[in-house]
């Protein structure tokens, strides 16, 4: 399904009332505020929602069309529904995107709105802040007001999920996205406020908000700084005593300017000894090569002070101890913050809070500096880019990147107008670039993630690959597909958090045992359900069980093909020859066996593993 | 273990061949081995490998251990696994001292000693060897097999799995040991036998190959090699045998490893030691890790040896970066990051003895590059500098992957 556009760019659809924003300035680094340069599409070929649509900024291409080589008009909805969804399209999407490719951008905005993307976008932000861990010493421990809840998977539903639900909501309500800093509000679940302890706030009027969580304020008395403010964020990249908030420095500026530290050598320090705590704090104001890092560092640690760990070990101590400890915030709700100690950084680094030369007090003011840094702005467009393209930050054009920027920018920091502009983009449509081009290494298929893979199989066969290991209770009922303890994400190419942090886009022996196994799971569920359903909730197989006439078995492979592949192909054709041939293997064991196989093969057929 | 007879057919080694690797340059007839053991926390050398002293380091207890081929380590009545270890295997050990990493942070830090560069998405030293090493051998089901957890295969994946954190790979490929489903998702099994197997490999491979001419469907070549290698996998006896839900440790790892190294599976593995090695609070941990590690390379020492394949394995004992020289003030007095650390190499080839130089405070020193000797005109031997370094002694050239860097020669003979 691919479509090669000829070498004069096609002209914009009749229905398409282009409008040119503003100016464009030079540089890479703007203040968000001020006015950018994206042109901006505003698309009044809605197809299938009445609301008016968002208007799409254009984002330029990677290389000159002629070079590039551009999926379908379908085929690029299935890989945006794909991406947006974790879901085919649907066949009246389809239908409408055949008839009229214009319709696409409506399209998108019913799916930008759907409680799926609020799921991707907490898939991608925790590629970057790495909190879905289930490692146990970034784990609490199962005591007191969270022991009998469910077990680990539960607990992962709820604890790590907390700054991500923020990141969601901000995104999915459309608010400027500086407000997963600068919120003065939490977004936790039940057992988060078990943990944390936390006050409900009103909830935003018209807000969309999932079922189970709530808008809160901590009680451990940290200003009120969105993610900054999270005790979740913070267990599962601690500072270990020593390092004095620099690790968490280092995170802040990383994940949110993608200004990081740690790619940086540190300098040969032969003759400081780094336990010598006066020794280091001299060298790091004197000696040329510490301070060329460490005095924005550590001033960004200083906001940091008052976070204190406190430590898994430490919570089952407080437990076996009773009231004393407790009476120290060792038990839940943990005292993770303590203002007593937020200016100990005066005795420890010296340093008083500032972020990168500007003045800054405390969370608050750091979070305003953030959510105003152009870095914000651009590393935060950056990423979602590079999530939604599968490349590295690094491999981002300046080009692209300052247009994303502009794109956001002109959007007001608000996610959705963004992701419409990266996925209606020509980057994004392009499946294949010439040889030599500038694009080559950065257009392809793209490979469907552990979680994208999760959400599709369970759209198409209703099957969620869960188990429950270990003792009834402890453990719960996991997914497989979003866990490494039991669970295969991390050997399916996924982010396990700890020491895998990248995800991998190639497939691996055990990635492809990963998507056998699930799609012959699933299968099985599928053609066990629809045989035994009454037909209005059928999924995939309208045929008779026992119907195995051969044109009844075609139309019902043909059919298979486009909603399990997207692909619609001729019940007489070569494809429907080869898959017949298959269902006619599995015979021997009976109709249902044949199904099975065959929806077997289908499930994990490339058209599954790549987009 | 062999390779079924219908693998690669399905594939055509279209995945083997699809990304330039370097050739090797020794005979294929002569297969070879390397096993990476991770500390992952950071080690503090001077409880073994860079032996030091008072007043510029604060030392464990134990005194300096010499062995005729140069290698010093210290061992310690306390430690009797370390003498131990020395004592049987010296003569086949090297000890590099004074790498130079660069960073105390610990996942940059990983990568560097791992990969030679900054950056995750390039593969590791094994996950290089090993797809080298593959193009001789592409009857090796799974080139490199990653029983620790976190080795880095890049665009190397094809040649890399991962076993899981509790052994979860066995879970896939004998189903009888999956784990129980739950209440919420009860799910029905289905597992093909090994005719239906064949026809959907066969079905999903013409797929494969027929969407793989598609313009920007490289990856499909990774795909279809999977394929192959996912079926090799699901009949390897070893694996299947596998214990699964827990953890397995260092020795467990190592175990598995020779079997997959004998049974012609992998020639590359990636193990982790499962040890506490981030002592920030409580020095004595090191002592009780360094233990039981040697212990443990003691007992994969001896089953490469009865395998009869020690002379031709390669033992890199790594860790991401080591420990300050002085105790820290926490109430449980700890050692924190030093970006400076030691590596143990041991098995097949290696030149015995200590490389390398660290000053009395654990300073990196310079050093030549050919022979690993201290020398004021040397240069600092960097995590770079090693990686290929032991790579051009796996026989691989590095320079595809590990750019500009000198390699560094001296426990490679």
């Amino acid at each position: 399904m691919l479509w090669r556009v000829p070498r004069r760019r096609m002209p914009p659809s009749p229905q398409t009332l282009s409008l040119l924003l503003l100016v464009s300035l030079p540089g890479c680094a703007r203040e968000p505020g001020r006015k950018a340069s994206a042109e901006l599409t505003s698309a009044v070929d809605v197809a299938t929602t009445s609301a008016p649509a968002r208007p799409v900024a254009r984002l330029g291409q990677l290389a000159p069309a002629d070079q590039l080589t551009f999926l379908t008009p379908e085929a690029h909805l299935v890989r945006i529904a794909l991406a947006l969804r974790g879901a085919r399209p649907t066949a009246t999407e389809l239908a409408a995107v055949r008839a009229d490719p214009g319709a696409l951008g409506g399209i998108v905005d019913g799916y930008l709105d759907g409680p799926e993307f609020g799921a991707v976008v907490r898939d991608m932000w925790n590629e970057v802040l790495l909190l879905r861990v289930d490692v146990k010493r970034f784990m609490l421990p199962p005591l007191g007001p969270l022991k009998d809840r469910g077990g680990e998977a539960e607990y992962l539903n709820a604890i790590p999920e907390e700054p991500l639900r923020l990141i969601e909501y901000v995104a999915a309500n459309d608010r400027s996205f500086g407000e997963i800093v600068t919120a003065d509000y939490a977004i936790a679940g039940e057992l988060a406020i078990a943990a944390w302890g936390a006050t409900p706030m009103p909830p935003d009027p018209g807000a969309k908000l999932p079922t189970g969580w709530q808008k809160v304020a901590w009680d451990s008395g940290q200003p009120m700084a969105g993610i900054l403010s999270s005790g979740a964020l913070w267990m599962r990249h601690p500072s270990n005593g020593t390092n004095n908030h620099r690790g968490q420095a280092e995170l802040i500026s990383e994940a949110l300017l993608c200004s990081g530290f740690l790619g940086r050598d540190v300098p040969l320090f032969n003759n400081i000894d780094l336990s010598d705590e006066d020794a280091v704090k001299t060298a790091l104001t004197t000696n040329e090569s510490c301070v060329s890092c460490h005095q924005t560092l550590d001033p960004l640690a200083s906001h940091l002070f008052g976070f204190v760990r406190v430590a898994p070990s430490a919570i089952r101590k407080a437990y076996a101890g009773g009231d004393e400890r407790c009476d120290k915030g060792q038990c839940y709700p943990l005292a993770e913050y303590r203002p007593q100690v937020a200016k100990s950084y005066r005795k420890k680094t010296g340093r008083e809070p500032n972020f990168f030369g500007l003045a800054s007090t405390d969370l608050r003011t750091l979070a305003e500096q953030i959510a105003a840094d152009p870095r914000f702005s651009m590393c935060s467009a950056r990423r979602f880019y590079g999530y939604f393209m599968q490349v590295d930050l690094d491999d981002i054009p300046d080009a692209t990147a300052t247009a994303l920027q502009d794109a956001f920018i002109a959007g007001e920091l608000r996610v959705k107008p963004l992701v419409k502009a990266i996925v209606m983009s020509d980057d994004f449509r392009a499946v294949g670039a010439r040889e030599g081009s500038p694009a080559a290494a950065l257009v392809g298929r793209k490979t469907t993630r552990p979680e994208q893979l999760e959400r599709l199989i369970a759209d198409l066969t209703g099957f969620t690959w869960r188990a429950a290991p270990g003792k009834p209770g402890q453990v719960g009922e996991v997914s497989l597909m979003q866990t490494d303890r039991y669970g295969y994400r991390a050997m399916a190419g996924g982010v396990e958090g700890f020491q895998v942090t990248e995800p991998s886009f190639a497939y691996s022996p055990t990635r492809m045992l990963v998507l056998q196994t699930l799609a012959a799971e699933a299968a099985a569920h599928a053609v066990e359900h629809d045989f035994t359903a009454p037909p209005k909730q059928r999924r995939l197989l309208s045929i008779a069980e026992e119907d195995t006439a051969e044109p009844a078995v075609r139309a019902q492979i043909a059919a298979l093909y486009e909603r399990v592949l997207a692909e619609r192909v001729r019940p007489d054709g070569p494809e429907v020859d080869a898959a017949h041939a298959l269902f006619v293997d599995g015979l021997t064991g009976g109709p249902r066996r044949a199904w099975t196989l065959l929806l077997t093969a289908l499930l994990q057929d490339p058209q599954i593993a790549f987009h | 273990m062999s390779l079924h007879r219908r693998s690669f057919l399905y594939g055509a080694a279209a995945g083997l061949g699809a990304l330039a690797v370097p050739r090797l340059s020794r005979a294929a007839d002569a297969p070879r081995f390397l096993l990476i053991v991770f500390a992952e926390g950071a080690w503090d050398v001077t409880h073994c490998l860079d032996p030091k002293s008072a007043p510029a380091c604060d030392v464990p207890e134990g005194a300096v251990t010499a062995y005729p081929n140069g290698v010093r380590v210290l061992t310690s009545a306390a430690r009797p696994s370390v003498r131990g270890f020395f004592d049987a295997n010296a003569g086949r050990c090297a000890v590099v001292n004074g790498l130079w990493i660069g960073s105390v942070a610990h996942a940059p830090a990983r990568i560097r000693v791992l990969t030679g560069t900054r950056s995750e998405r390039n593969p590791d030293i094994g996950a290089i060897y090993a797809a080298t090493a593959a193009e001789q051998r592409p009857q090796l089901a799974l080139p490199y097999v990653d029983l620790g957890g976190g080795a880095y295969a890049g665009p190397l994946a094809n040649f890399m799995g991962r076993v899981g954190t509790t052994n979860q790979l066995v879970t896939l490929i004998d189903r009888s040991k999956a784990f129980r489903a739950g209440p919420r998702a009860p799910g029905s099994r289905f597992a093909p036998d090994e005719r239906e197997r064949d026809a959907l490999n066969r079905f999903v491979a013409r797929r494969a190959e027929a969407a793989g001419k598609a313009p920007g469907s490289a990856a499909l070549a990774g795909f279809q090699g999977s394929l192959d290698r996912a079926e090799a996998l699901r009949r390897d006896p070893q694996l299947r045998g596998m214990e699964v839900g827990r953890a397995t440790s260092l020795a467990q790892q190592g175990a598995l490893a020779v079997e997959l190294f004998r049974g012609g599976v992998s020639c590359a593995a990636f193990l982790d030691t499962r040890l506490d090695w981030d002592t920030h609070d409580d020095i004595a941990d090191q002592g009780r890790s360094h233990e039981q590690l040697f212990a443990e390379l003691t007992q994969i020492s001896s089953k490469l040896d009865a395998a009869g394949l020690l002379e031709r394995t390669t033992v890199a004992v790594l860790s991401e970066f080591g420990r300050t020289p002085r105790l820290n003030d926490q109430p449980q007095p700890g050692k924190d990051h030093w970006p400076v650390t030691s590596a143990l190499l041991f098995g097949g080839g290696v030149r015995p003895g200590s490389y390398g130089a660290t000053d009395d405070s654990l300073g990196a020193l310079p050093v030549r590059m050919d022979d690993g000797t201290q020398a004021d005109t040397g240069r600092l031997l960097q995590f770079d500098n090693f990686a290929a370094g032991l790579l051009n002694f796996m026989g691989v050239s590095a320079k595809r992957w590990i750019a500009n860097v000198e390699p560094f020669h001296g426990p490679f003979a």
